[in-house]
């Protein structure tokens, strides 16, 4: 018998968003339930591992990469608000487990089936256009390098941010550089990183938006937090699913 | 060996506050990867161009020792003389014996990162032979006593006024000349060396095994110089520079040309087979070729193994975002910026340069225009596990982030603490992040957990 | 056409390339040599095909400069004097092969073939045949099969660097200019722009 089967996705809210950023997990739910998805929220899960991977505790990431395999595994489809930690569960646990092919299998399974939640409405979803934002600000989007070289998506979610705002939305200079942040960078080498990001918050405040969307709330809550000491506290830092929910919604949180 | 023990930490502190050199290198590092981008473009099948570059370049990093000896009974049989260095001393006391052994007092040289790495020139001081750079950037930091900064453009770090105000401190030019008096200068002052010098001492940009040929290119003139019109050619090269064979020279060609300068191929190039021949004109009486060693056969073998396809372009340094930031100084290696972070903790040893893996955000930038595809991020990644042992309290954490009752108690704690505005347990780690920001501010409301639970039982 | 591409290619990296008759060369050399107030030509007067070689040391002769030439030497080769090599601001050599796919010159070491007097004056003219015109690198270094000299230049416009601020400045150690003449005879090309080159019978 045929019947039209509803899309099922777990969420991976990631931990920034389980910390900091509750309105980002919402309007994931939201979002991907507007468009029908049926969404399911794994209590038991925890975070991808990627600090532990990015400072070289190999054995940690290990024991990390096989809880979320265990929470995950049977999901339809695994959806999070950020591409940093897609990346990691695409293409960093694999080489975790060489010399394991019957554990690599399963994660290669899993890495087919996880995206980030742009991408999921771009490429599975094939959502063309998105309803105009009932009160656009002039707005530009960070495009960040894990968007950028990790899971390799260009162009989609500025194609979604023109459709929402029009002409509010301005392109930032020097996309292609990084904010500064890099996990543990951002502490090892707190002035460089600083700098890095002094950048960005000027190429930031050139476009003169009020607004930065992105895929990653890691890189965010380091500009957002230099914002703050810059006396630019007046700029909004948002995941793309933020003003999404708003513009489908029809109303502004 | 560097005296001061590397710390990047304090190194790159201190560059990002000189805006001047932050403002020098971004200028040229802008540049030449415009010129890349630009020479890439008009290049239909660079893609192919680097799967070939790293196919076949895996090929030699699979038996160094098998194209070693191939280069050099070649080279032999063309009449050069071939010396094996196992590392950097031995390469030194080889060409102190060489110099010696010719009476040879006075060398002009062209620019080699392998002479920098096997520190040449202060060897070659020491044993009281003058060594002149001829390559611009060089001839500069040598006149300012300092280490090249960028491997492919040693000056990078220099305005102009500060080249003018160096030559006129230096070779009595008269003040603040503009860039082509300052060349005309530099000119003046090197035509005479070149023309009485007893050595030319190169490095190799590529070595053909099936030949026994070394290629060198230059932009100046001054590789051709050097190679020409002294009677003894020293050349130094990496047993890395090897290629299979002729037929493979102007693919490699490619790569590196444009890479490097944007370039279809460079002003000059010299494949040099031998010294001279009888009969012809000029060119060296002989020509002596080191081979060195130096811990590549040892990283051949081991898991780093693509970091010897290393082209010596510098497209990785003028792309990566850090290096961009503070410059090649700050890195304290002879090799820096993302390729350094690399070699350099594998040549010299993890112990001493045990920072430079971290200096990098792991953005992959240098990965995507390596010419060769070196995974760069993965080796540097991979190097911060081979560092040291992670700390305990990062195991700690990861216990308690493994363990879901925990994780979901030490996020509740967490959004807590960073809602009154204090950093809480997490207080050491933030010292450091509040050097340049405030900390982090959770939204307002209720958790995502507590919002999900109310809502499903509401269904 | 492979001459096209050289033609473009080599204009594009700053050389002066143009294409003549052999009875334009004299005319062309008078001028040069008198923009240039050339006392002393650098010219190898061995390993050219003899009609060019006469053409050229004779005109250079009438206009009153004094050619400085590599001399022979016991072992039959020969020796450039370095000193008044370095009087001369013009050097006029002979380049029998020249690349198309990267605008470059080939001088392979030989008897007379040396390269000083392309290398150290300010300004270098390189004579050509058309014929000479190769398509890539890598088929010209096939040529050479097990073969290869000594020395393998390859020229490919001015010396210049880049090593000051990342500003473009000609003239470093090598010639700031390089003038190519091509010499071909009963055609008469006729550029109109590099990429479409427009031509009829001489």
């Amino acid at each position: 018998m045929n019947m039209p089967t509803t899309r099922r996705v777990s969420l991976f809210l990631t931990c920034s968003a389980d910390a900091l950023y509750p309105g980002v997990g919402r309007a994931s739910v939201r979002v991907l339930e507007s468009y029908g998805v049926d969404v399911d929220f794994p209590e038991e899960q925890t975070c991808c591992g990627q600090p532990w991977l990015n400072t070289g505790d190999t054995k940690s990431a290990r024991t990390m990469a096989l809880h979320f395999l265990k929470v995950f595994e049977r999901s339809e489809a695994i959806v999070a608000p950020s591409s940093s930690c897609v990346d990691t569960v695409r293409n960093r646990y694999l080489p975790l487990f060489k010399g394991e092919p019957k554990l690599q299998d399963r994660f290669r399974e899993l890495a087919s089936k996880t995206y980030e939640i742009c991408e999921y409405m771009h490429r599975i979803l094939d959502i063309p256009e998105l309803p105009p934002h009932p009160e656009p600000t002039r707005a530009t989007y960070h495009s960040s390098c894990r968007t950028l070289r990790g899971i390799g998506l260009r162009g989609v979610a500025e194609n979604y941010l023109k459709q929402m705002l029009g002409d509010h939305f301005v392109p930032l200079p020097d996309a292609d550089f990084c904010c500064g942040f890099g996990g543990s960078f951002s502490v090892k080498f707190p002035e460089v990183s600083g700098k890095m990001m002094e950048d960005k918050l000027g190429n930031i405040v050139l476009t003169g938006a009020s607004t930065v969307a992105a895929l990653d709330m890691s890189c965010l809550t380091h500009l957002s937090a230099g914002a703050r000491r810059q006396n630019l506290g007046r700029l909004r830092f948002v995941h793309l699913a933020e003003l999404m929910v708003e513009a489908l919604e029809g109303k502004t949180r | 060996m560097n005296p001061i023990a590397p710390n990047f930490r304090k190194a790159s502190r201190d560059a990002v506050r000189n805006s001047q050199v932050i403002a020098a290198v971004r200028k040229t590092a802008n540049l030449l990867s415009e010129m890349m981008a630009l020479a890439v473009a008009n290049t239909p099948d660079f893609e192919a161009l680097r799967d070939y570059g790293r196919a076949r370049k895996l090929e030699i990093s699979g038996d160094l020792e098998k194209y070693a000896q191939s280069f050099a009974a070649n080279a032999q049989a063309a009449g050069a003389v071939v010396h094996r260095a196992r590392d950097a001393a031995e390469a030194a006391r080889l060409a102190i014996k060489i110099a010696a052994d010719n009476g040879a007092k006075t060398a002009v040289k062209g620019k080699s990162m392998t002479a920098e790495e096997v520190e040449l020139n202060e060897a070659l001081e020491a044993a009281g032979i003058t060594v002149t750079e001829t390559d611009l950037g060089e001839f500069i930091i040598q006149l300012a006593k300092e280490k090249p900064s960028h491997i492919m453009a040693p000056a990078i770090h220099r305005s102009r006024a500060q080249v003018a105000e160096l030559f006129t401190d230096k070779l009595g030019t008269p003040p603040d000349l503009g860039v082509e008096a300052l060349v005309a200068a530099a000119r003046k002052d090197l035509r005479e060396k070149f023309l009485t010098a007893d050595m030319g001492i190169t490095g190799g940009n590529f070595a053909i095994a099936d030949t026994g040929s070394i290629v060198l290119v230059s932009n100046e003139g001054n590789i051709r110089m050097t190679t020409t019109l002294p009677r003894i050619h020293l050349a130094v090269v990496g047993i890395d520079k090897i290629i299979p064979e002729m037929a493979d020279m102007p693919k490699f060609l490619a790569l590196l040309a444009r890479s490097a300068c944007g370039q279809t191929i460079s002003s000059y190039m010299s494949i040099v087979t031998g010294p001279r021949r009888t009969g012809e004109e000029e060119g060296p009486e002989q020509l002596h070729i080191i081979l060195l060693d130096n811990g590549r056969s040892r990283i051949a073998k081991g898991p780093y193994r693509e970091i010897l396809h290393c082209l010596h372009c510098g497209a990785c340094l003028s792309h990566c975002p850090v290096y961009r930031t503070v410059g090649g100084h700050a890195y304290q290696a002879t090799y820096p910026g993302p390729m350094g972070s690399v070699i350099s903790p594998l040549i010299s040893g993890l112990e001493i340069y045990a920072d430079l893996p971290n200096a990098c955000t792991l953005c992959g930038r240098c990965a995507e225009v390596c010419p060769v595809c070196v995974p760069l991020p993965d080796y540097l990644r991979e190097l911060r596990s081979d560092v040291k042992k992670p700390p305990f309290m990062m195991k700690l954490a990861a216990f308690g982030a493994n363990t879901p009752s925990l994780y979901r108690l030490g996020m509740i704690v967490m959004r807590r603490m960073l809602k009154k505005g204090g950093m809480g347990l997490m207080a050491p780690a933030l010292k450091e992040w509040t050097v340049c920001r405030e900390p982090p501010k959770p939204q307002e409301g209720e958790s995502f957990r507590d919002w999900w639970r109310t809502r499903s039982h509401c269904k | 056409m492979i001459l096209n591409q050289y033609l473009a290619k080599a204009q594009g990296v700053g050389v002066n390339v143009e294409l003549l008759s052999l009875s334009d060369l004299n005319l062309r050399l008078a001028a040069l040599v008198g923009e240039l107030q050339a006392k002393s030509v650098a010219l190898p007067l061995v390993g050219w095909p003899e009609p060019l070689l006469r053409t050229v040391k004779t005109e250079v002769e009438k206009c009153g400069a004094a050619i400085v030439s590599p001399m022979r030497r016991m072992d039959g080769g020969y020796e450039w004097n370095r000193s008044v090599l370095g009087s001369a601001n013009l050097g006029i050599t002979f380049c029998g092969a020249f690349v198309a796919e990267t605008g470059s010159l080939a001088f392979p070491a030989g008897p007379g073939l040396g390269t000083l007097a392309s290398l150290l004056p300010e300004t270098h003219l390189a004579l050509s045949y058309a014929k000479d015109c190769r398509p890539d690198l890598g088929g010209y270094l096939a040529e050479f099969g097990a073969d290869i000299p000594s020395r393998l230049t390859f020229v490919t416009g001015p010396s210049r660097t880049g090593d000051i601020e990342a500003s473009m400045t000609t003239c470093v150690h090598g010639p700031g200019r390089v003038l190519h003449w091509i010499i071909s005879e009963g055609w008469r090309w006729v550029i109109n722009n590099p990429l479409t080159s427009v031509f009829t019978l001489c």
